[in-house]
């Protein structure tokens, strides 16, 4: 690890948004932009969005299929697909360090060792040919000039911290003699192998089961308070971040639509979208209910809609909502973090209190 | 599946019971490590039993020239075209026969099988290099280039190879060498079409993106997740397109476009026996016979290794 590290503590939750809010943040995302062309036409994937991620906390990216998401992950680590997408705009600073205008190898040297990314589908997310044990190594191999045994040795003992049983004999099993979890938990631990400043987990417990999936975030959270790293969670599923995230990112169709403290978006939320996924949420209490989905469908990023891209789908949309598109902006009478892209926030979080 | 085979009314969840399996479990399935189920390997046999036909002609090719001495210039007329299981003067036993002057046809043709292995596999060597190398970088980098090399490809398949190879050869003239580089010439572009594919599929596998995202150079990505992703179907194409080299070569050689006829390859053994086919068939039949079973051989390896590596890879 290079660098200060003043998130060491900053896990702390209880400790809470005083301390976080005293450092610089340690990625901040500036207006970023993604299109990706297509025949049909150009797609824009990610359309202004901004969010900042302090050291030590747990961000939540939120939003369904096709909201942009991922791709905010993608270009962050700079994989967006060639040639068909590209960044067209703005900035993600690292440190200070605008990742998107300095020089490519630069940049490459903060992958793995500063920022980390565990994608969704850990069936293919490991080289099937190398043993795992060679490939958790390799990290240690290509980084810091382990040699073979030595590299060996602490896959050994990152296999062991991520809670692979019988780390020792099956350190030379190939991916495939893995299940689904314990392949999850083998990326985990290459992300982790040279301790990451940040974390992206791209949709990390989607492929997998869920009695898994519980155990998958709960290792995610207790090496996250390990480390004290900050961690952006990428997800479709409110209730996955629940415990995990301190703050949430709301997106819909490349756009953010609400951001705030995790709670506070939960509770009161501002923004008609978040406010149908929170009802769309089974009632434990009454599991005979119906459930109240969101009418309507995504929309088809090739042809949004004027004004607010919700607007079609949105009970409470009005003939401004169709004119003036709402940017993002405090909702009023709550904290100053709480953000959302609604017209009329304010009407909406009162009716969240109503119905609570 | 031997279930489904032995009884084709059972459906194949009930077929998958509790009861042990009713096939030996070779060692090498370790019970308890729930990763390895026991499956038949298609293509075992096929593989067993070419493989055994190539490794005897390795084998004579390798060691017969020292054990049976064979002198390209020298003649015996006493001895021409003597049938299989002759004698000679010098009362030696000639397996095969001999040729029109006096030469051992058996020392001749594993001399020849040395000749047409060794091209066979600098062929695949050198084709292999450049139609990997054209196949990989073009391909994954995308661009013009790769535009540009294909076209290339698409045309020359539109050529009966064994043309171009003649046109080439008649260019450079015979000589061993020139054989390799006339060979390599027209077979890099199958090489090529076969990993340019793979690697277009395995660019855009997650771990490969993973792989990046820990850092990795592209150099790195490319020996480490696209090359071996690759190994497979380069392998099952080396396989059956060695068959088809050494075929070439032959019928260059047969033409006199091949080996000089100081060295002799089958082909040249065979077109010298041609003139001799009604009152000494075995000069060219012998050599013939030993091209055919060798090409045959490597086409069932092919096959078969295809089948267990890449059943998807059909059209070679």
């Amino acid at each position: 690890m290079t660098g200060p590290t003043p998130h060491t503590q900053a896990h702390e939750r209880s400790a809470g948004a005083p301390l976080r809010a005293a450092g610089a943040p340690l990625l901040s995302v500036h207006d970023l932009r993604v299109e990706f062309g297509t025949r049909a036409g150009i797609i824009r994937a990610v359309d202004g969005v901004s969010f900042d991620v302090r050291p030590g906390e747990t961000l939540a990216i939120l939003g369904e299929s096709g909201s942009g998401k991922s791709v905010t992950s993608q270009a962050i680590m700079g994989i967006v697909p060639k040639p068909a997408g590209r960044v067209t705009g703005g900035q993600i600073r690292y440190r200070g360090a605008d990742l998107l205008s300095r020089p490519p190898g630069e940049v490459r040297k903060l992958r793995g060792t500063e920022i980390s990314m565990v994608f969704q589908d850990p069936l293919s997310s490991l080289n099937p040919v190398f043993r795992i044990g060679y490939q958790i190594g390799e990290m240690f191999r290509r980084h810091r000039g382990y040699s073979r045994r030595d590299a060996r040795d602490a896959a050994v003992e990152l296999m062991e911290r991520v809670g692979i049983p019988a780390a020792r004999e099956r350190v030379d099993d190939f991916p495939h003699q893995f299940s689904g979890g314990m392949r999850q938990r083998i990326m985990i631990a290459i992300a982790l192998a040279l301790d990451p400043a940040l974390l992206i987990a791209d949709e990390p417990t989607t492929a997998l089961d869920v009695t898994v999936q519980a155990q998958i975030m709960r290792l995610l959270a207790r090496l996250q308070r390990e480390e004290g790293m900050s961690m952006i969670l990428i997800t479709h599923d409110l209730g996955v971040v629940a415990d995990v995230a301190d703050r949430v990112l709301m997106m819909y169709a490349g756009r953010v639509v609400e951001t705030g403290d995790i709670r506070e978006v939960y509770d009161h939320s501002a923004h008609p979208y978040t406010n149908g996924l929170m009802a769309s949420i089974p009632d434990l209490d009454h599991p005979s209910d119906r459930l109240t989905p969101i009418s309507g469908s995504p929309p088809n990023l090739l042809d949004l809609p004027s004004g607010c891209s919700f607007r079609p789908r949105c009970p409470h949309a009005r003939q401004l909502c169709a004119d003036d598109d709402p940017g993002l902006y405090h909702v009023g009478q709550r904290p100053v973090s709480h953000l959302a892209a609604c017209h009329f926030a304010e009407e909406v979080t009162a009716d969240v209190r109503e119905r609570i | 599946m031997t279930d489904l085979v032995s009884d084709p009314t059972t459906s194949a969840d009930a077929g998958r019971s509790n009861r042990p399996p009713r096939w030996p479990l070779p060692n090498r399935f370790r019970p308890g490590r729930a990763s390895t189920p026991p499956r038949s390997r298609p293509g075992a046999g096929r593989i067993r039993f070419a493989s055994a036909v190539v490794a005897v002609y390795v084998l004579a090719a390798v060691f017969g020239p020292r054990l049976v001495q064979y002198d390209p210039v020298a003649t015996s007329t006493t001895d021409r075209l003597l049938p299989p299981g002759s004698r000679l003067s010098d009362g030696s036993l000639a397996v095969f026969g001999t040729d029109d002057v006096g030469r051992d046809l058996l020392a001749q043709i594993m001399q020849g099988a040395r000749i047409s292995i060794a091209v066979g596999v600098a062929t695949l060597v050198l084709a292999g290099l450049i139609g990997i190398t054209i196949g990989v970088l073009p391909g994954y980098f995308g661009g013009w280039l790769d535009g540009a090399l294909m076209r290339l490809a698409d045309i020359q398949l539109t050529f009966p190879s064994i043309l171009l190879a003649i046109f080439i050869a008649a260019l450079l003239g015979p000589s061993v060498v020139n054989v390799v580089i006339v060979l390599a010439i027209s077979n890099w572009v199958t090489f090529a079409r076969v990993t340019r594919a793979q690697v277009l599929t395995t660019k855009g596998r997650d771990f490969v993106d993973a792989t990046r995202t820990l850092g990795a150079r592209t150099w790195h990505l490319l020996r480490r997740c696209i090359l071996p992703a690759c190994t497979a179907p380069i392998l099952v194409v080396a396989t059956v397109e060695i068959g088809s080299v050494i075929l070439a070569e032959a019928s260059l050689s047969f033409l006199g476009l091949g080996t000089p006829t100081s060295t002799p390859s089958w082909g040249i053994t065979i077109s010298n026996g041609r003139n001799y086919l009604s009152d000494a068939w075995w000069i060219s039949t012998i050599p013939g016979i030993a091209l055919a079973v060798l090409v045959v051989s490597f086409g069932i390896l092919g096959d078969a290794l295809r089948d267990r590596f890449d059943p998807k890879l059909k059209n070679l």
